[in-house]
């Protein structure tokens, strides 16, 4: 079991929460990047597809985001390789939502940022997991 | 007044809630700070902004820093008296959380999942500390 320091700890889930506060504030000012989607004459018909497409970004982003608390506290807190990785996607994602929100961003960005910032660490702990459920190699419980 | 025992009854997910609370919180007033500062300039204000100010910059961490001391102390030394003072102290953070989600003069959209996040942290800790509060005080008898 490699050394663990406790700042890489902190840092993980620092990062981790800031892209969580991040996505419930996307949730709220969702209105600025449906509008950057639709065109400037839009159906109401055309606003409440793009909108359940948001929803449903936003909606997957928390869960996973859930479940890599769960991950977090029980199968890979001390894991210094996991907490890495985590930090370096949570970092660029949480810049890149920055940036979705304030530059008022086409909403499939929502989309791209999920597959590239949340799914890669989400997939760590997955694999984490498996590896416990198959092979019970358990590092430290 | 030290018991031998043979067994460890210190919670450790009550003691991560705490742990990783005092972190959160750290960036919660850093963000804060900084959200008042925006306000004060950018927002009209009547005179009570010095009073929000003074006891954001001085009462809050105290309090914060007092309330996770006496729980990690309560629980790692398996007394029954620091959780009690624990619990008191969680009842002015609660409402400090509220007061600035629901009673503030403006409420920006970050600071609604960020309080939010506190309190689901305030309301984990409390259940865990009427729990253990609970079995600390039936071991000791």
């Amino acid at each position: 079991m490699a050394h663990m320091p406790t700042s890489l700890l902190v840092t993980r889930f620092v990062f981790t929460v800031f892209q969580l506060l991040l996505t419930l504030m996307t949730y709220m000012s969702m209105n600025t990047n449906i509008l950057a989607a639709i065109p400037i004459k839009y159906t109401a018909a055309q606003y409440e597809a793009v909108q359940i497409s948001m929803y449903t970004a936003i909606s997957i982003a928390v869960l996973l985001l859930c479940v890599e608390f769960v991950g977090m506290f029980t199968i890979s807190l001390l894991h210094p390789a996991v907490a890495v990785i985590d930090i370096i996607f949570h970092c660029f994602g949480s810049i890149f939502m920055i940036i979705f929100i304030v530059k008022e961003l086409h909403y499939l960005f929502m989309w791209y940022n999920i597959i590239y910032s949340i799914m890669i660490p989400v997939l760590v702990e997955f694999f984490l997991f498996m590896r416990i459920c198959a092979v019970q190699k358990r590092e430290f419980w | 007044m030290i018991k031998p025992s043979s067994q460890i009854l210190s919670s450790t997910p009550f003691q991560m809630l705490l742990y990783f609370h005092g972190w959160y919180d750290l960036i919660f007033i850093i963000i804060t700070l900084i959200l008042y500062i925006y306000k004060a300039v950018s927002l009209p204000y009547p005179a009570l902004l010095a009073l929000e100010l003074c006891f954001l910059l001085i009462a809050a961490p105290l309090l914060e820093w007092a309330r996770l001391y006496l729980g990690t102390r309560g629980n790692l030394t398996e007394q029954v008296l620091p959780l009690i003072f624990f619990l008191v102290l969680c009842v002015p953070t609660i409402m400090g959380h509220v007061y600035f989600l629901a009673w503030q003069a403006y409420v920006l959209q970050i600071e609604i999942p960020m309080n939010a996040i506190s309190l689901l942290f305030l309301l984990a800790e409390l259940i865990f500390a009427i729990i253990y509060i609970i079995v600390f005080q039936r071991s000791n008898l």
